[in-house]
């Protein structure tokens, strides 16, 4: 096959928000599978998807904190969120339950042109 | 150019899995190649054949079906996201001891390999999401 696309996936929901975060996570771990060149961003109200004190068994979903520290062990290192969006939700690193880079706006469009694909969810 | 599309946006809830087809079509009438047409989250009702839409509306399943059969398209539901809205082909339904099916050709069951082998393989991919 000819040289990987290089793939962005921009997540963009709440994490018990209907079922798009869980879905767009099978999507990552899939493409990581098949070992395309993968970068994740956390946008908008997808940060949430990162606080670590998640109690998913309150409303009887599956809790995202136990799927999202695997994405390391795919070889999915590239984690980005975008700062804006957690400051305006008046998160930090301190609330995440694994590390991820913040990104100010001017990298998060560098981001966006870095890659051959975007997928947004 | 092979073109391949990614439609997550609901049947009936939304604008994606309509313009996704005028798009296809435009795209083949334009003399481009559709690769595949990778139906996921929400979209996958648009395969349900059981949805019945009165006769005077537009009917989604049936105009897929038949750009589908004329240009012998690859509609692809992903399975996983379909066993849990519902859409079974005869197959999963057997698997799943269930009486009904709600899935049948050209629209076919796999899983998400689909959309990373299409993503790769294709030139551009376009997404119709919600």
């Amino acid at each position: 096959m000819s040289e990987q696309k290089r793939t962005l996936v921009v997540l963009t929901k709440a994490p018990y928000q209907g079922q798009m975060a869980r879905e767009a996570l099978d999507v990552i771990l899939t493409s990581a599978a098949f070992e395309t060149p993968l970068s994740v961003l956390f946008t908008g109200d997808a940060v949430y998807q990162l606080l670590n004190a998640q109690h998913a068994e309150a409303i009887n979903a599956k809790s995202m904190s136990a799927s999202l520290p695997v994405l390391p062990v795919y070889d999915v290192e590239n984690l980005f969120v975008d700062a804006d969006s957690a400051a305006a939700r008046g998160l930090t690193a301190s609330d995440f339950l694994m590390p991820v880079k913040a990104l100010e706006l001017h990298n998060v469009q560098a981001l966006f042109h870095e890659h051959d694909r975007v997928l947004s969810f | 150019m092979k073109i391949a599309l990614l439609i997550y946006g609901s049947a009936h809830n939304s604008q994606a899995s309509y313009s996704a087809l005028r798009f296809a079509k435009a795209a083949i009438s334009s003399g481009h190649e559709i690769y595949r047409v990778f139906f996921y989250g929400d979209a996958v009702n648009t395969g349900n054949f059981l949805s019945t839409p009165p006769q005077d509306e537009f009917d989604l399943q049936t105009e897929w079906a038949r750009l589908a059969e004329s240009h012998d398209l690859d509609l692809v539901v992903c399975i996983a996201a379909a066993l849990r809205r519902g859409v079974l082909d005869e197959k999963e339904a057997q698997r799943f001891a269930k009486e009904q099916y709600s899935l049948q050709a050209p629209f076919t069951l796999s899983g998400l390999g689909q959309l990373a082998d299409a993503s790769q393989s294709a030139d551009r991919l376009i997404t119709f999401g919600g």
